[in-house]
């Protein structure tokens, strides 16, 4: 018993020396926002995966109430917060391949080719509308990012 | 008897022109750089069709300084030269024949203004060079002038200009043309008689200086390629050749001088589609940089293909090897294009290639310098990659071997995912200091897997493993490294079990932390008992087996407060923290779970200590120990008998 007492003890001390500034630190990078975050190419890693963000044309975003989240791949934000996104509690953005433009994940036509390379090798890319993704791979298969998270498709595994 | 008038003009118009065309093809100017970090020196030597040398390594130096980079097309004066010497040695040749007088005084006035004029502009560049330094550069030196005849010292640097052979030929044309009638008028006769033979022999000399080192030669690569019969070895002579260039038959490609293929910008510049091509001695630039093209400088389909000792420049991907088997790059010189990281591409890229070598080469940009992606049986050997994002970068590749090579200031030296059977071994993995996300080595998902004889030196993570190994029955061995002066040495996921011995483990600001929630028993610090070397363990050997009798134990008191509260985390490495570290180490009144438990801690760095682990202080040390101890061992005493009553 004594022990843990003691243990809480310097984890208090801790605490206090971290608190007031550990407080304003907090505070300073709260300011509530929407919107995809900032990625900074080469700099951010994936919070799924952990590679560094550097192919604008796959990275993706999400926003949950707590938190601003980053990722590599689509592949990635399905993983990591494809539910939440989806069912609404969280918002999701990827980019248009094309054009590089920030798309709602929601929204937005999905295609999936072992000819695409992305970071993560899922082989899937985003498009604005569902006309754009069949004019960059015609024939393909569009799916939507509900059809993404309910068959969220392992890496592969060579 | 006295020659006519006419013979003394044509002898002396002869000569004339041996001199002036001979040296105009000769080279002009050379400079010699000498600089501690060159061995050797620097060259550059300018001739009549432009600039020729150790060109990239000077304009990588300038651009370090903030020079603008010597080239051809910046220098648009240089194209009258070739004009000029034709119409001066037409002036010549027509002043002879006819004997016009005012014809030979302007083709004399041409002559010696074509030198002049060609030192007085040189040192007017070089004056510009010297004095329109970049003032973003990453080095920034005061303006300075470097003379365009003999010798400038700026700081370490040490240049060395003297005219060359070809500009002596071309003043020798100008005095000839200049007193030659009367000299000949005057000679003793026998020198007299020498005149023609002299001129014959100048004229001879010239011819076969100007047919060794003519200008681009009227070769047609495309044809000479179509018309090679299949394994044929076909010399590219010096030259400017566009691509894009296709290789689909068994070839040898070897460049003598260094010709360029230069795509223009179009897309690829060299697709090797046949099998058992080899491409050696070029300059390779000029792909196109759009993204969305994912072009390359060297594009290898066909198997057997040996890509060697290439220069490959301004391209968004280097070298590409997809769906090739067999094939060797090797000691090639690869800097893509100099564009944001999210724009560049791979300075080498393997795609579903096997048994690939790449050996020797130097990668000095690139987005990874070397990208392995479903790629096996595949070696890579000797290498040096700087100033890339990941240095070495695999994923889903197996039973590749990495050796020998050096990667420095990558944001990531290696990043090993999905892939097994990967053996990486006596490499060094430097300087990844990005405050984001530096780290030596990432280990994610990988399988029987082994890292030995690294130096590990300098980053903000030294090794970082998460999944490692990733299947049940995996293993992942770390031996023998050397982990120094790093922020965190081994940054282990919960999800790692590493096995480590051998390792000599120093001077890093903290030796291991463990992320997530804390499985001390997955990760094992000893393999049959023997652990490792750390610089900061302070037992003891009593039985002098080189073995410490005591554990070495390093606890995290914040580390694993921060894992339940996140925004402690912002106080890692504040002097508070690493004085609640010590004051836990020394007094071991909070019992937290250590983050490292080496039972065999080695007494002396293995290997003879590679990065010169400190020898214990001595006794003096010890007894400081025991007295700074003292107290906190009678408070821990004291508070015992309190408890115990
Ligand atoms: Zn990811």
């Amino acid at each position: 018993m004594r022990t843990i007492t003691r243990r809480r003890l310097i984890g208090l001390a801790a605490a206090a020396a971290a608190a007031a500034p550990g407080a304003w630190l907090l505070l300073e990078r709260a300011p509530a926002q929407s919107g995809p975050p900032e990625i900074r190419y080469g700099r951010d890693r994936c919070d799924a995966c952990g590679m560094l963000i550097s192919d604008p044309r796959y990275a993706a975003a999400a926003r949950r109430p707590d938190a601003a989240l980053r990722y590599d791949d689509i592949a990635c934000l399905v993983r990591g917060a494809g539910h939440a996104v989806a069912s609404g509690v969280a918002d999701g953005w990827v980019h248009d391949a094309a054009t590089e433009a920030w798309v709602e994940a929601r929204e937005a036509a999905y295609v999936r080719s072992p000819a695409i390379r992305t970071p993560m090798s899922s082989g899937l890319a985003a498009y604005a509308t569902a006309a754009q993704a069949l004019a960059a791979h015609p024939g393909a298969t569009v799916f939507t990012f509900a059809a993404l998270v309910g068959a969220p498709a392992a890496g592969p595994r060579g | 008897m006295s020659p006519t008038p006419r013979a003394c003009r044509a002898a002396t118009a002869v000569l004339t022109l041996a001199l002036l065309v001979g040296g105009a093809r000769l080279p002009l100017w050379q400079m010699t750089l000498h600089a501690p970090q060159y061995v050797g020196g620097l060259r550059l030597v300018i001739d009549g069709r432009g600039v020729h040398g150790d060109v990239d390594e000077l304009n990588a130096l300038n651009h370090y300084i903030g020079m603008a980079p010597i080239r051809m097309d910046r220098i648009p004066e240089a194209r009258l030269f070739t004009p000029g010497v034709t119409a001066v040695a037409a002036g010549v040749l027509v002043a002879a024949l006819t004997g016009w007088r005012f014809l030979r005084a302007l083709a004399l006035v041409g002559l010696w203004a074509l030198p002049l004029a060609f030192l007085a502009d040189l040192q007017w560049r070089l004056y510009l060079f010297g004095h329109s330094m970049d003032p973003l550069a990453a080095f920034r030196l005061p303006a300075f002038t470097p003379k365009v005849v003999g010798r400038t010292v700026v700081m370490n640097f040490d240049v060395t200009a003297l005219p060359g052979i070809g500009l002596v030929l071309m003043l020798l044309a100008a005095v000839v043309f200049a007193v030659g009638p009367w000299a000949a008028r005057r000679a003793h006769p026998a020198l007299r008689r020498l005149v023609p033979a002299a001129a014959v022999l100048a004229l001879a000399v010239a011819g076969s200086a100007a047919t060794a080192r003519g200008e681009s030669p009227p070769f047609d690569l495309a044809r000479a390629v179509a018309a090679a019969p299949p394994g044929a070895v076909v010399v590219v002579p010096p030259g400017v050749y566009p691509g894009p260039l296709v290789l689909a038959r068994p070839l040898v490609l070897r460049g003598q001088g260094r010709p360029v293929i230069d795509g223009r910008g179009a897309g690829d510049v060299v697709v090797i589609t046949g099998e058992r091509v080899t491409l050696e001695g070029f300059a390779v630039r000029g792909g196109s940089l759009l993204y969305s093209r994912e072009a390359a400088g060297i594009v290898v389909r066909g198997a057997g293909a040996v890509v060697r000792d290439n220069e490959i420049d301004d391209v968004l991907f280097g070298v590409y090897l997809a769906g090739a088997r067999g094939a060797v790059v090797a000691g090639n010189t690869i800097r893509t294009a100099a564009l944001p990281v999210e724009r560049r591409g791979h300075a080498v890229y393997l795609w579903h290639s096997r048994e690939i070598l790449i050996a020797d080469n130097r990668i000095l940009r690139g987005k990874d310098g070397i990208h392995i992606a479903f790629s096996n049986e595949t070696r890579v050997e000797r290498n040096l990659v700087t100033d890339s994002r990941y240095g070495l970068h695999v994923m889903y590749s197996h039973r590749n071997v990495y050796r020998n090579n050096v990667f420095l200031g990558n944001v990531v030296g290696a990043a090993v995912m999905y892939s097994s059977d990967v053996t990486l071994d006596h490499n060094v993995f430097e300087g990844s200091r990005s405050v984001a996300a530096g780290a030596g080595l990432i280990f994610k998902d990988a399988d029987r897997l082994l890292v030995r004889g690294n130096r590990i030196a300098r980053n903000r993570v030294g090794l970082e493993f998460d999944n490692t190994p990733a299947e049940r029955g995996g293993w992942a061995q770390v031996e023998e490294n050397l982990v120094a002066f790093n922020e965190v040495g081994f940054s282990l996921m919960s999800t790692a079990a590493i096995a480590a011995t051998g390792n000599t483990v120093v001077e890093n600001l903290r030796p291991v932390e463990v992320r997530g929630v804390l499985r001390t028993e997955t990760s094992r610090w000893q393999v049959a008992g023997r652990g490792n070397y750390w610089g900061d363990y302070r037992g003891f050997d009593a039985s002098g087996d080189g073995i410490g009798d005591v554990p070495y134990r390093r606890a995290d008191v914040l580390e694993r407060l921060g894992d339940r509260a996140p925004a402690l985390r912002a106080f890692l490495f504040t002097p508070a923290h690493l004085a609640l570290e010590a004051a836990v180490r020394l007094a071991p009144l909070a019992r937290v779970d250590p983050v490292v438990e080496d039972p065999a801690p080695l007494m002396r760095a293995p290997g003879g200590a590679p990065g010169g682990a400190p020898a214990p202080a001595g006794r003096g040390l010890l007894v400081a120990g025991v007295l700074l101890l003292a107290p906190g061992l009678l408070a821990a005493a004291r508070l015992r008998a309190k408890r115990a009553p």
